[in-house]
């Protein structure tokens, strides 16, 4: 009878334990893909409000205005709590208890950005006082720099941007100056006697002639349901380049300006140093062919980057410290540590339109959730992004990439093209009717490089210079026309006196 | 007599309770946890190439490496849904309630590859509003497979133990850097 006793201690020890190895690991796979979910829900619903922000912004006459785009905003927030809540199983009347579980949302737009964040509230209404937390939109935070002299002669608050657009305003000594523009990189420029740009300079050695006007074409929609073709001619291409050359040649011949603003005289908002600047002297704002404002690698990027970068770390650590002290207060509770962005992560939010979301506090399995989802706004009013502009050829009556071998075909041919913000091909609502739709641009897309995306990468300094120019031509005229919230015309107390 | 007929019985009932139960407890976890690391790695794949916009061939080989690394083969499917706008166009205007606007057009695994291959980037471009999605099913028998098999066979169409498949919209277009 020895083995019939061993073989029931073994089965004793060893069952129980295969029981309970497998119900951990069940536990644990659960966890994981409980997570992933969650991951995908959080993705899936940031995209839903992007998509609510375009929507709302294309369709929006106002939507550069502060207070219209708050308006765009809070809407896509809306959005982004009816989707995840849905994902979650809670739609209705529960949706916004998913909000509790969410520390900060953050929209970075053309020249700042927005956090929708928890904040202390407190009201009286008929002698009735109340205190609580509730999710607030704050204040537009614009990304600036603030530079001073050591004895704080000079006291100079950049605005930077996306592009090479930037706003200057503050003291040089007792006078006050302030203006924007774009920096532009002016041994590109060719000027003539009177200070008047007439060409600029591509990389091929061609020069693109911008005294030379376009006319723009487009659909415009009445309220009888008819659709006229409307006809434009302008001249932003030269408006561009002249205000660019004037803005830039202003801030080069202002040298107490050019050896403020450097990053070794960046002050905090409470007036203390960058330690992440420390005796670095470069002059930023000195603009030549070695500091291009549209190259990346160039100081003026590099420096606008860090101080984009730094900002929108500081606001959301402050942000989330507001989170995690009143969590409880909430309904969740847990220490909520920021996830740390990656350098791709940087790079997607340095250069284009995004909503950053994160969640957290929600438990899972046998873990607590904290991750993050960032999802790039590609078509909004707010920035013209470089690499999404359409050109389109009247002949064909198609509309392609910069890059496309049938545009360039079409352009051998002599056919007229003309480039636009891809943003002008969505649907658009008609103004007057709006359960009708059309299309500003009713070219169909080209099938090589849009239906189907080119596979191939081209560096845009590497094409032919007839698309260069074409090229160029759109992308001054689109950043031209776009409004900026931030402008303010040249003020100089000198200059006025 | 009968006390040999007990011991025959009870070595049989032995060998299943401490061999037979413990290996297919634990070859089943062991599927489970393939199973995981599929769904796992072909979410990230999927999630990944709706980030960006690409399906590239460097997260692709490290997608199958990722699979491969569970000890199982796999037939992986690729569909991608490109989104033709162009249909809609072809009307002066167009209502709400108009349907079947956006037409798609489907491209699959041979035909993905095929392009990653030929571009010089390595690389297949997506744009946004196309659908992608992936099914893995494993092609061998796993052990957990076998031995289920072996006590109580089932047999028809369920010839895979590990699936995983996911799907989205691509929300970037990966010709903007």
């Amino acid at each position: 009878m020895k083995l019939q006793n061993m073989t029931v201690i073994f089965s004793i020890i060893v069952i129980p334990i295969t029981l309970i190895l497998s119900a951990y690991i069940g536990v644990q796979i659960d966890t994981v893909m409980m997570v992933q979910k969650y991951d995908t829900a959080l993705m899936s619903a940031t995209h839903d409000a992007i998509s609510a922000f375009e929507l709302n912004t294309i369709n929006n006459k106002y939507s550069t205005n502060a207070d219209s785009i708050r308006r765009d905003i809070k809407a896509a927030v809306n959005t982004f709590s009816t989707s995840l809540a849905t994902k979650f199983g809670r739609a209705g009347s529960e949706s916004s208890s998913i909000m509790s579980y969410i520390p900060a949302l953050v929209f970075t737009l053309y020249d700042g950005y927005y956090i929708y964040s928890p904040h202390e509230y407190n009201y009286e209404y008929n002698g009735e006082s109340k205190t609580g937390y509730e999710h607030i939109l704050e204040p537009y935070i614009q990304y600036t720099g603030r530079y001073k002299t050591a004895n704080n002669d000079n006291d100079i608050v950049v605005n930077y941007s996306l592009d090479n657009y930037v706003t200057i305003y503050g003291y040089i000594g007792s006078e006050y100056i302030s203006y924007s523009g774009y920096l532009i990189d002016t041994s590109k420029l060719v000027v003539n006697g009177d200070g008047i740009v007439t060409h600029y300079k591509l990389s091929g050695g061609d020069n693109l002639d911008i005294t030379q006007k376009e006319t723009l074409t487009w659909n415009e929609a009445d309220g009888n349901n008819n659709y006229s073709i409307a006809q434009k001619s302008t001249d932003s291409v030269q408006r561009y380049y002249q205000e660019a050359y004037d803005f830039t040649k202003w801030v080069n011949s202002n040298t107490s300006l050019i050896s403020t603003v450097t990053p070794a005289n960046a002050v905090r908002s409470d007036g203390s140093k960058y330690d992440e600047f420390k005796n670095d002297n470069t002059e930023i704002l000195d603009i030549k062919s070695s500091n291009d404002p549209e190259d990346r690698a160039s100081a003026f990027t590099q420096h606008k980057r860090e101080i984009m970068k730094i900002s929108i770390q500081d606001n959301l650590n402050k942000a989330i410290k507001v989170y995690n002290d009143h969590s409880p207060s909430m309904g969740t509770h847990a220490n909520f540590r920021m996830p740390i962005l990656t350098e791709d992560d940087w790079e997607k939010i340095l250069t284009n339109v995004n909503m950053i979301s994160f969640m957290e506090g929600i438990p899972v399995g046998t873990k607590i959730y904290n991750n993050y989802s960032i999802v790039t706004s590609t078509q909004n009013k707010q920035y013209i992004n470089p690499n999404s502009i359409y050109f389109v050829d009247h002949t064909t009556n198609t509309y392609h990439r910069i890059n496309c071998p049938e545009l360039l075909k079409s352009i051998q041919n002599g056919n007229n093209v003309v480039g636009y913000k891809s943003l002008d091909f969505r649907r658009l609502q008609n103004p007057k009717d709006n359960t009708k739709y059309y299309y500003k641009h009713s070219e169909l897309a080209c099938y090589t490089c849009i239906v189907n995306s080119l596979n191939e990468d081209e560096e845009i300094e590497n094409l032919s210079p007839t698309l260069l120019k074409i090229y160029y031509r759109a992308l001054a005229r689109e950043r031209y026309d776009l409004d900026k919230v931030t402008k303010m015309i040249k003020y100089n107390k000198t200059d006025n006196e | 007599m009968g006390d040999t007929l007990i011991t025959i019985v009870a070595i049989f009932l032995a060998a299943i309770l401490m061999f037979v139960f413990p290996l297919m407890t634990i070859s089943e976890r062991n599927d489970d946890i393939a199973q995981m690391g599929a769904q796992t790695a072909t979410v990230e794949f999927v999630d990944n190439i709706r980030q960006t916009g690409k399906i590239t061939e460097s997260s692709y080989d490290s997608y199958i490496q990722t699979l491969a690394a569970t000890g199982n083969s796999y037939d992986v499917e690729l569909e991608v849904k490109v989104l033709d706008e162009n249909p809609g166009k072809k009307t002066a205007q167009t209502s709400t309630d108009k349907i079947g606007e956006n037409i798609y057009y489907s491209e699959y695994t041979s035909q993905i590859l095929d392009k990653i291959n030929k571009s010089t980037t390595k690389t297949m471009k997506l744009k946004e509003g196309d659908i992608i999605s992936v099914n893995v099913k494993n092609t061998n028998t796993t052990i957990g497979q076998m031995l289920k098999n072996f006590f109580y066979s089932i047999s028809g169409n369920d010839t895979y133990k590990i699936s995983a498949s996911h799907s989205g919209v691509v929300m970037a277009n990966g010709s903007e850097k």
